[in-house]
């Protein structure tokens, strides 16, 4: 009886043991709604089907203007991806910053609820309070601390949500570049975009491509010749109508292509 | 015999709890390695201004009283060159800002550099260094000027038994790095007391982000046109409106930090490339006579400007950018080329104004703290 006694004692105790210590593998069982999984939004620049390279290559517009680029950034704000129900589940805090010229254009979100999903959202520039306040005061990575990114315009504006610069000519054969540059800011600027795609989160990591179709900000419905007007900055009468017509072509912009 | 029994189970039980709780328990760590001396942490927080922004500071190299002193000392040190002439104050002073007010600086054996001295200060927010943005690293950065033929002429091996002869670097290394003297933790010494370098006190920090009301009516207009995008008159077809400086030279620092968006430039200096700047280390040809943008900040006493040393005063770099700026210069960035070729032509009260605008921007604190001055003194 002593020796029964004995030995259910040292089982519980062992058994006592071993439950203290395992990990804990209570976890909700696998496709729950709460589960999660990564997705990296991966955004790959294109000039007319071809993937566009700043500083490198020269490309023709539309209307036979040909363009190099120097830069090309932008900052996003509440990028989120779109449930079928029309809820919106933010990307991290939902601010990204990006930037061609030095290929800051992969972006991972480890803990991503699983579901089906029917896009990618985010607007472009942040909501005027962030907007309007102070750059210097977000985390030294965070896609808004203004040192970080140049996005900003110092002490008048805000931020910029997304700026272009580089040389522009006649046409291939001439050999004298002028300067242009599209610098996009001010709240009345601030732009929403949704990219329709059916997708499934779930199983393994997945990896949404975000085409940026960059010629269509120069074709589509307005053509934008750099011969009538090289620059804006979103500020002043005559620049201000500018960017509404570049800012009207972005719609053919962005797409996304493919999750998988 | 029953209180026996309860006497076992009690003990029994106490065994058991032992067993759970010990099985459960991490590893017991090593015991740390005993230091004489402890060292003194500086909070980032006293450095570095909230409204400038706490900058990425590196993991592995914290900020500590010992290091930064230690740091100060080797700054301040001829025995880093060859001959124990040289040392990096004789290039850097911090009565210019710690820039040369020399064209070129001058190192052993009467050997100049080819290029300017830049000032040093807020560091810890550059993300590239030397006029042609070679470097990244502060503390890489170091090795470099030691080296350097027409610099230090220093060797690495040597520097190390020299500094382990004198007794204060015995001390100040084993105080700050519990180790002798060596010279990657001299590169981690003079990193420390560089990133300290923050210069955050001036009329322009406390008029920015606008608060014109605390500048003369002159520097109110330069004010304006330091920020103010330059326009085209629609009825005389000249250039007007602001000088379209803060492009390059915006933000609380005066500064473009960005490389890729104006934090390596070229601001048309000549027509032809003369010296490849960040051009020999990118291997592009769009970069081909490009340099590091630098801040504004203290530019009253940074002359000679421009990484040539080509402008000896403000109105000089004024003049520049209102008359002689090189259109034809392929790789003029293109805030500049965009406007071209078209000169902006400010007048003399404008040109006044900017000056004066930009002289709000000393900071005479940072040139008097003791704390960046030379400890040998």
């Amino acid at each position: 009886m002593r020796i029964h006694t004995l030995i259910a004692a040292v089982a519980a105790t062992v058994l006592l043991t071993v439950v203290s210590c395992k990990k804990k593998t209570d976890d909700p069982p696998v496709n729950t709604p709460t589960e999660k999984k990564g997705i990296t939004l991966s955004v790959v620049p294109y000039w007319n089907g071809n993937p566009m390279e700043l500083k490198k290559m020269e490309y023709t517009k539309a209307d036979g203007e040909v363009i190099s680029l120097r830069t090309w950034g932008m900052i996003l704000a509440k990028l989120s991806l779109i449930r079928n129900d029309d809820s919106a589940i933010m990307l991290g805090d939902g601010y990204q910053w990006i930037d061609f010229a030095s290929k800051r254009t992969s972006f991972n979100y480890p803990n991503v609820p699983v579901g089906d999903y029917k896009g990618i959202r985010f607007q472009l520039g942040p909501d005027s309070a962030i907007n309007h306040g102070d750059p210097a005061l977000w985390p030294s990575t965070h896609p808004l601390n203004g040192n970080l990114t140049g996005l900003h315009w110092g002490w008048a504006g805000g931020y910029i949500f997304q700026a272009f610069d580089g040389e522009w000519k006649d046409s291939a054969t001439a050999t004298q570049a002028k300067g242009f540059s599209f610098h996009t800011a001010g709240n009345q600027f601030r732009t929403m975009f949704f990219m329709p795609f059916t997708f499934s989160l779930e199983g393994t990591h997945k990896t949404a491509t975000l085409r940026f179709n960059a010629e269509e900000y120069f074709k589509t419905p307005n053509n934008i010749s750099l011969k009538v007007k090289s620059s804006s900055h979103s500020e002043g009468v005559e620049e201000e109508a500018l960017m509404k017509k570049l800012i009207s072509n972005a719609s053919e912009v962005y797409e996304v292509t493919e999750v998988k | 015999m029953k209180l026996n029994r309860s006497i076992a189970g009690v003990l029994y039980g106490a065994v058991a709890l032992a067993v759970v709780f010990t099985a459960c328990r991490k590893d017991p760590k090593l015991p740390e390695k005993q230091n004489a001396y402890k060292r003194t942490y500086i909070n980032p927080a006293t450095i570095f201004p909230e409204r400038y922004g706490m900058p990425s500071l590196p993991a592995d190299n914290p900020l500590t009283v010992e290091g930064v002193y230690l740091g100060r000392m080797l700054f301040y040190d001829p025995v880093l060159s060859v001959d124990s002439t040289i040392s990096c104050a004789s290039c850097h002073d911090q009565k210019f800002a710690f820039a040369d007010p020399r064209k070129q600086s001058v190192g052993v054996f009467g050997l100049t550099t080819p290029r300017n001295a830049p000032p040093l200060f807020n560091m810890a927010y550059n993300r590239v260094f030397f006029w042609d943005a070679r470097q990244k690293s502060l503390r890489e950065l170091v090795f470099e000027p030691i080296q350097a033929h027409n610099e230090m002429a220093n060797t690495l091996p040597v520097l190390r038994e020299k500094l382990k002869t004198i007794p204060r670097y015995k001390e100040w290394f084993k105080k700050a790095f519990d180790s002798e003297p060596d010279v990657f933790n001299m590169t981690l010494a003079i990193e420390q007391f560089m990133l300290t370098m923050v210069s955050k006190s001036s009329k322009f920090y406390d008029f920015f982000p606008g608060r014109f009301s605390l500048l003369t009516p002159e520097e109110n207009l330069g004010a304006r046109l330091f920020n103010g995008l330059i326009a085209e008159d629609p009825i005389s077809g000249k250039l007007t409106g602001g000088a379209d400086c803060f492009h390059c030279h915006g933000s609380l620092m005066a500064q473009q930090n960005n490389p890729d968006f104006g934090g390596i430039a070229s601001n048309g200096l000549d027509s032809v490339v003369k010296d490849r700047g960040f051009g020999a280390i990118s291997g592009q040809v769009k970069d081909l006579g490009t340099f590091k943008t630098p801040s504004l900040l203290n530019i009253g006493l940074t002359a000679p400007y421009m990484h040539d040393g080509r402008f000896t005063t403000l109105d000089q770099v004024i003049d520049h950018y209102s008359d002689h700026v090189n259109y034809s210069f392929p790789n003029l960035h293109v805030q500049l080329k965009v406007h071209g070729p078209q000169q902006r032509l400010l007048t003399t009260q404008e040109k006044s104004a900017l000056k004066a605008f930009l002289l709000t921007m000393t900071d005479t604190s940072f040139i008097n703290d003791p704390a960046f001055s030379n400890p040998f003194k």
